[in-house]
Order: C-alpha cells, then structure tokens, then sequence
C-alpha cells in the first residue's frame, strides 16, 4: 500500500477533539433578537389525565412531567427550547424500564367540525427503545402534543398526550398484559381498504391512532376492562364517512371485530 | 430515529430555535474540529464556530435541501477562516515546512501502532504551514472536492492540487516511519 494511500485512509480517520461545554448555550444565546432565549424557570409538573387513570384502574397513568418553562411573565412566543429530550421510563416502583419501545406521533388539531384526526398524519416523529437506564433521546420538538405508546412486546405500559417542552420528561408506566381489538376493513366488493383511518378514544382522549396494513387488518392494543370509542373516517368521492362505536375488550379477552365493510354514506361492521 | 436536517431548517426558518438547537447539535462538532485544524486554536475554533452557525441562521434560506447541510456550514466555517487570517495579517512563510519535518522525524519509533499514527498526522497536519494545511484539511479530512476547495479558498484549481501534492510530501518525511509500519490488512502485530 503506497504512502498517499495510507494517508488518505488515516486522515479520515483522524481523532476528533468534544465540542467545548457551553458553547451551544452561548451560540444559542446570541441568535438574533427576535429569537433571543427567554428568561427559564424550573416547574414540577404533576398531570394526572382522568382518561389513563380509568384505563388503569385507578393505579396507574400517572404521567409526570418535569420540565423547565419559560417564566410566563416574560414570554412572548412559543416557549424556546436549548438542547435534546429525554424520556426517562419507569415503573411504578421507580425503576428504569429498559427496552420498551417508544413510538411518538404527532397529528395535526382535530377537525373542529368532525372533532376527529384529519386525513394527514405527521409521520416524521421518531421511535426508538429505552437504553438499561431507561433513558430515550429525543431531538427538541417544539411545543407539541406527542402520543407516546410504550410497549415492550407482551404488556402495555401507558399512553397519553403530553406536552414536551425541554428537557426531562419523567413517564410513570404502569403494567397491564396486553389485549387487542382486531378488524379488517373492506369496500363493498370485499377488496381490502388501507385509506381508512381508525383511531380508538377512551372519553375524549386519543388513546391509539391506527394504520391498516395492506390487506386492510388493523390492530390495537388496549386495557382490557376499558371502554373504548372506536371511531374511523375515510375520504374520498361520496365521503368523508365516520363511525363511531363502543368497544370493551374483558380481561382475558381478545375482541376480533371481523370485517369491516366501508360503503360511501354508510357503514356497517359484520 | 433522526429527522431529516431539511425538515428541521424549515422549522428553524420559521424562528424554531428548538430545531436549531437540534441542527447545532448534530454538526457543531464536524464545524469545530474543522476549525481547529485549521487554525490550530482552540480558543479561535470555538469562536468561529460560533460565528458560522450565527451565520448559518440567519442565512438558512440560502441553504434548499441540494447537498449535505454539514458541507454547507464548512463552507461558511471556512470563509470565517480566512477573513480571521486576513485580519490577523498572518504572515507564515512556506519555509515553516522544514522545521516540521525536522521535528517530528526525531523519534518515529514512537509512533508505532495505528492510534499513535493517527496522533502523530494529527500533530504534523496542525504544524503544516497554513495554504498547505488548509488544503489538506479540506480535501483529505473533510473530503470536499477539489473544486469545492478552490472555490471556499478563492485559489485556482491547480493550486489546490500542488499545495495538496506539497502537504503530502512534507507529511511523508514527518510520517513515513510510523505511516509505513502500520499493521497491513489480515496480519498481527506483537507490541514489545
């Protein structure tokens, strides 16, 4: 191997020295004005959503959040953000939960008429698994309201909106075996629908947004001894079409709701 | 589980410092490391550095999704380079070659396995005379093309190549012993 060659592969390879401490804050600290970082105060959250509270029988769904915020005295915008989230997962005893997925996702505000997701889903958010500390990395969103499922493969932990902010977000999960509700959705001549969106609600809280595959199966995973509103909607010529079901799913149970049949102006599950 | 840099300039556009916050992250340390080769200072890298990514926010628009966003901020990482040189009325001669060379051939023993190796081109790249330095830190470590090169330098095509040629020479009489004894592909090595 000649010199040049040799040193065109080291070079590559050359160590790289940290990026100094603090000079993230100060660069974002001299943004221009309009931008310039507001005043931050720390804030212990504790947010009990009566939604997760039902679906965990009264022991669970405690979702706390501890974020700084901008003191509301002196903000004027969108609270500003200075570096990366980190979900941190634990049980209810207070231990990390290492290896749960996280999915986050983010749509946008509900139809003010219809009070439903609309058609355009944000699918930029990311997903990933808690490390052995429980720790999950996620890069600064914005105010914005995450649907956070985590689920390790056999039991459901928690779901719930929550307002990211900066920061710590600290999740109390609580464990249930999982239960599903399971369907198809199809036209009238039987051919498999994947246009539709489903969404499962417990009272007026989103619980679980949904996306059949291909063939037009869909699946959720639920608390069983909940109920649920099972809504859908579909566009297209002759629609939207919305429905609207209760579901309860026992324990023990898996509840296969069968085919689904979509007609424009009508539906009908069989 | 990353976001693409484009979705998250348009946020930053739009005066989302949080997304930029999260651009800033992920290539402040390219930008800095690029920096401190070229300079050779920590102090002048970190000030840079923050020199180019102010410019980078407010010139963001400029950047539309064609080519990688981290070559773009070295672009401006470099054009803060040179107008820091030409205000400091830097006036390193070529000559400074020969007492590179001079010291780092003292004791090529020393620089005997891969890691060594890359201490040792890492110390002899910081002790090149600038044009050259500069040069091979664009084309070699940051793998810019040559044109690229010639356009941030604002030298002719040829230049960048024989000053390329020229850096490599004077780090071959700096390097060659420890370069040359690096482990080939598939053998072992046996450290005494």
């Amino acid at each position: 191997m000649s010199f040049e060659t040799k040193l065109r592969r080291l070079a590559k390879k050359l160590p790289e020295s940290e990026v100094p401490s603090g000079l993230h804050t100060r660069i974002l600290s001299h943004l221009p004005e309009r931008h310039t970082l507001q005043k931050v105060g720390f804030n212990m959250k504790l947010i009990l959503i009566p939604a997760l509270a039902l679906a965990f029988g009264g022991g669970g769904g405690l979702l706390f959040v501890l974020s700084t915020q901008t003191n509301p005295s002196t903000a004027q915008r969108t609270p500003v953000q200075t570096g990366p989230i980190t979900l941190h997962v634990v049980d209810e005893a207070g231990q990390p939960v290492a290896g749960a997925t996280v999915t986050l996702s983010r749509y946008e505000k509900p139809d003010p008429r219809t009070g439903v997701a609309p058609a355009l889903r944000v699918t930029d958010m990311p997903r990933g698994t808690t490390n052995e500390k429980g720790d999950i990395g996620l890069p600064p969103q914005g105010i914005t309201n995450f649907q956070v499922t985590s689920l390790d493969g056999h039991h459901l932990y928690a779901t719930g909106e929550i307002t990211v902010s900066q920061g710590e977000q600290v999740i109390t999960l609580s464990e249930h075996p999982v239960h599903s509700i399971t369907g198809q959705f199809v036209d009238e001549q039987g051919k498999p629908l994947t246009d539709v969106q489903p969404e499962l609600f417990v009272g007026s809280q989103s619980f679980s947004k949904l996306t059949p595959g291909p063939d037009g199966h869909f699946i959720a995973w639920v608390v069983p001894g909940t109920a649920y509103y099972f809504v859908f909607h579909r566009t297209g010529p002759g629609n939207p079409i919305e429905m609207k079901r209760d579901l309860r799913v026992e324990r023990g149970q898996f509840l296969d709701l069968g085919t689904v049949t979509v007609r424009s102006g009508t539906t009908q599950a069989r | 589980m990353q976001i693409p840099d484009l979705w998250l300039v348009q946020k930053a556009k739009n005066g989302d410092t949080a997304a930029f916050g999260a651009l800033l992250t992920r290539h402040s340390r390219r930008v800095y490391n690029l920096l401190l080769r070229l300079t050779g200072s920590s102090a002048l890298a970190e000030d840079l550095t923050q020199e180019t990514f102010l410019t980078a926010y407010q010139r963001l628009s400029d950047w539309r999704g064609v080519g990688q966003l981290s070559t773009w901020l070295c672009g401006i990482a470099v054009k803060h380079h040179l107008a820091a040189r030409r205000k400091a009325r830097f006036t390193e001669t070529l000559d400074a070659h020969e007492e590179l060379a001079a010291g780092l051939s003292s004791d090529p023993l020393a620089r005997y396995t891969q890691h060594e190796a890359k201490q040792a081109l890492d110390m002899a790249i910081s002790a090149l005379p600038t044009h050259y330095r500069e040069v091979f830190v664009l084309v070699r470590v940051q793998e810019l093309r040559y044109r690229e090169v010639a356009e941030l330098l604002e030298i002719p095509l040829g230049t960048v190549q024989s000053r390329l040629a020229q850096a490599s020479v004077l780090l071959q009489r700096a390097l060659s012993h420890s370069i040359e004894e690096l482990p080939q592909k598939g053998t072992k090595r046996h450290v005494l």
